[in-house]
């Protein structure tokens, strides 16, 4: 428990996510019950939680990919509302990261992080490129930029999915389960690369099952239940001295 | 293997034994009493239908020189023989077109003797039991037999008689199609075929003429320098950067067919004065200014000023409909109105933008061109309305048809899945109410009542209105295959491209459509094959299309030759002549579907 690395010292900064009273109904479901929190530049928030606590609707709701319905959320200064071009420009400052990966099966591993900085940055294409071939080099696959995503393996797409993410330049990075969809020996590379991601001082927020990364890497962890955030805290505090009964429950099944 | 590569010893799977022909059929036709009974009932209705249809093939009283005499009727109807050059040179340009695109997308493996043998074998056989059946003089019999004999023991040998290097995929198959084509240029410059030709007083004189003996100069040349250009393009590709040569092959298969019919076929009588004093600067001055405030519009850093000048663009080409002006006007307003729209998203930065500025530069130049192409008299003097009839009139209809129906299929399969109601329903209410309704009745909709709703003075010919039937019509079919493929994307392919920050109209032209067509292209080759065949449907409105030749045409001949009645001879042709063109398309779509791993992920 106690043999946690030492991070280097991330210095926080301002708050760049600001949820306030977020709730969000799927029919006649409530998924979020008014979720508040705020996250600061730099830091990493790791959010746990069992399937169906709302957490994985929480992320999706701060780049809009859900709607919420009432409260408000703010990403850098801007609040998120029905206006398509806060949405855009929010989309295009916060990276996201899928389960399922869900690169585009029909373009090569260079065209699916260059697309989105040709067309929506307008990034001139060489230069596009360049950036691309850096960031395959920083995840570790540079010579798989010709292939296409269904002749790698499935820990390989997840890293061409975050060197896409991060080929926007983004401030903020969502992992939404980077991990689930992976077979144990793949699980490793992601979050290498994670882990080096949030040395570099990425502002991070990451739906994941790895205790291991949480306990490593969090600045932050939260736990979702039943669409509140039941318990937030440091790692230490976390996972050796829970305080909520739910929290506790938790943990015991899965650690 | 040797000892001591043991880490890789991977085992071989056993050879099966070999079977003989007994084994075969006891398993494969006579396995139960049941199912032996039902291969006997099997092969004698096959042999009774070889022999049915080779009775009619070669019955002496049939007049094949009914279809063999009308060939060029039948390809081409009235289209002046002394402008016959230009007919030949346009398929010239396909066949120089595809043999390019052959060597240039490196299509065409190899194939083992033992494919090949098996094929040999099969025609063989079908060629011995023709023989053996066939109601043929005592001599044309023995032709057969031996032909059929020959053919089939080399394709037997070939198949079982080489071991092991029969399974070798050694021939290549364009090789070997080079090789038929050579066999088919010796068969129709030294075999000379009798043909019975009756006079006019019905008297049979038997006269011998080479197999398309008019046209054997033009194919022989067409053939050759087809396979010279494939050639030519197999040394030059490696030499040629990949991607920009396809996209030329591209460029030019795209632009050869309005060339190839508005200006090689028609050859038309251009005003050129005209085209110095007005449609010139029109195309220059539009391409350069229209460049400059796209290049205003593309520009990010102005915000929405862009989205403004395409909204202007929109306004100013939809009002122009109101003023009188020359229709080109009109064209060139609404294309550009469609550049500015798209500039904002597509417009990129550095090289994209310049391509996107060339491209609308070009597509100006283009529109005015064949503008002036289509309005300008044909010199080709034609009897009747159209130039071109028969098998010639069926392919400009169809690929007409079908190039028009994409786009309009495209946006009526992504109206019917917007978000908008107010898309959904129009897109809706089109695609049921034109699928409801039988082709034929669109037809003779176009012909018997559109020139009472036209405005008077406004008439459009009988070639352009089965033209415009089919392609709505066919509009409909292809939304249905479109949708299809677009609900096949997952869901996860949209939060992806939304998270990355596309426009909806990105995400769509990079990322849902390009999926989505990948998936439905057996279903696009199907709609292809279809609207093909239905072409035949405007026999009934009475163009001369091939089918109206075949069916109308010749049995109502009674100079040179007196063909009165003729019906059957024809009609086979034709047959054979559909089920050749749409058994080709057929199998490209397996190509296509093996090589696209549709079905798999």
């Amino acid at each position: 428990m106690t043999m946690h690395e030492t991070t280097p010292e991330r210095v926080l900064g301002d708050d760049i996510v600001i949820a306030e009273g977020v709730k969000k109904w799927f029919g006649d479901f409530q998924a979020l019950k008014g979720v508040t929190t705020r996250v600061k530049e730099r830091e990493v928030v790791v959010i746990i939680g069992p399937s169906g606590s709302g957490k994985s609707t929480f992320i999706r709701c701060l780049n809009r990919l859900e709607a919420h319905q009432e409260g408000t959320i703010i990403i850098d200064g801007t609040e998120l509302t029905n206006d398509l071009k806060n949405i855009e420009k929010i989309r295009s400052e916060v990276g996201m990261v899928f389960q399922q990966f869900n690169l585009f099966p029909h373009l090569t591993v260079m065209d699916n992080i260059t697309l989105a900085p040709i067309w929506v940055r307008k990034t001139p294409k060489a230069e596009a490129e360049a950036t691309a071939m850096e960031l395959l080099e920083r995840v570790g696959i540079p010579e798989q930029a010709d292939k296409y995503p269904g002749q790698l393996s499935g820990g390989q797409q997840q890293r061409v999915a975050i060197a896409r993410s991060l080929a926007m330049k983004p401030r903020i990075m969502l992992f939404d389960e980077p991990t689930s969809a992976l077979d144990p020996e793949m699980i490793k590379e992601v979050l290498d690369v994670m882990k080096e991601l949030a040395a570099s001082g990425m502002t991070m927020i990451v739906v994941t099952h790895e205790m291991g990364f949480a306990r490593e890497v969090a600045d932050r962890v939260m736990f979702f239940d039943y669409g509140t955030i039941v318990e937030e805290g440091t790692p230490e505090h976390f996972f050796t001295n829970p305080q909520h009964d739910r929290t506790k429950l938790f943990l015991s099944q899965i650690l | 293997m040797t000892g001591h590569m043991v880490t890789e010893v991977t085992e071989l799977a056993p050879e099966p034994p070999p079977k003989g022909i007994g084994v075969w059929l006891k398993e494969n036709l006579f396995s139960t009493p049941a199912s032996g009974a039902m291969s006997i009932i099997a092969i004698v209705v096959a042999l009774a239908a070889i022999r049915g249809i080779l009775g009619f093939i070669f019955d002496p009283s049939r007049r094949w020189e009914a279809v063999t005499y009308n060939m060029r009727l039948l390809m081409v109807q009235a289209y002046p023989a002394e402008q016959a050059i230009r007919i030949w040179f346009s398929v010239g340009v396909v066949v120089v077109l595809l043999a390019l695109s052959l060597a240039v997308w490196r299509v065409g493996g190899r194939t083992s003797p033992r494919q090949v043998g098996g094929t040999l074998f099969a025609v063989g056989s079908l060629a011995l039991l023709g023989g053996l059946l066939g109601p043929f003089s005592a001599s044309g019999k023995i032709g057969w037999i031996v032909v059929g004999a020959v053919l089939a023991g080399v394709g037997y040998y070939l198949r079982n008689g080489l071991g092991e290097r029969a399974k070798e995929e050694s021939i290549p198959v364009l090789g070997a199609v080079a090789v038929v084509i050579g066999l088919i240029l010796v068969v129709i410059w030294t075999i000379e075929l009798p043909f019975p030709v009756r006079d006019t007083a019905g008297e049979q004189v038997v006269s011998f003429l080479p197999i398309a003996s008019s046209t054997r100069i033009p194919w022989t040349i067409i053939a050759l320098v087809g396979v010279a250009s494939y050639v030519v393009m197999k040394f030059a590709r490696d030499l040629l950067p990949a991607v920009p040569t396809r996209r030329v092959l591209v460029g030019l298969w795209v632009l050869s067919y309005p060339v190839l019919v508005l200006v090689v076929l028609r050859d038309p009588h251009v005003p050129l004065d005209r085209v110095w004093s007005f449609y010139l600067p029109l195309a220059v001055g539009f391409a350069v200014v229209g460049a400059l405030v796209l290049n205003v519009a593309a520009n990010r850093s102005l915000g929405e000023l862009g989205r403004v000048i395409g909204a202007v663009a929109l306004i100013i080409a939809l009002a122009s409909f109101a003023f009188q002006m020359e229709y080109v006007v009109r064209f060139l307003l609404l294309a550009f109105a469609f550049f500015a729209l798209a500039a904002p998203t597509f417009g990129g930065e550095g090289a994209s933008r310049r391509i996107f500025l060339v491209m609308w530069a070009i597509s100006a130049l283009l529109i005015v061109f064949f503008y002036v192409m289509a309005t300008s008299e044909s010199t080709v003097e034609v009897p009747g309305a159209f130039m071109l009839g028969g098998l010639g009139l069926t392919l400009i209809l169809s690929i007409t048809a079908i190039v028009a129906s994409f786009p309009i299929g495209l946006l009526l399969a992504l109206a019917r899945t917007s978000k908008m109601p107010l898309f959904r329903i129009m897109a809706t209410t089109y695609i049921e109410l034109v699928r409801g309704v039988p082709l034929i009745t669109w037809l003779l909709v176009a012909f018997i009542m559109l020139p009472v709703a036209l405005p008077q003075g406004v008439s459009i010919g009988g070639v352009m209105r089965a033209i415009g039937a089919m392609t709505f019509f066919s509009a409909a079919y292809l939304a249905e295959n479109v949708r299809g493929g677009l609900q096949a994307i997952p869901k996860g392919q949209y939060e992806a491209s939304q998270a990355l920050g596309m426009t909806t109209s990105q995400m769509t032209v990079f990322i849902v459509l390009p999926q989505a067509l990948r998936a439905v292209i057996p279903a696009l080759v199907g709609q292809v094959i279809a609207i093909f065949k239905d072409t035949s449907l405007v026999t009934i409105v009475g163009l001369f299309d091939f089918l109206h030749i075949a069916r109308a045409v010749i049995p109502g001949q009674s100079q040179p030759f007196n063909f009165l009645g003729t019906f059957r001879e024809p009609l086979l042709f034709a047959a054979v002549v559909y089920w050749m063109f749409t058994f080709t398309f057929s199998r490209i779509s397996l190509r296509l579907e093996k090589k696209l791993g549709v079905g798999e992920r």
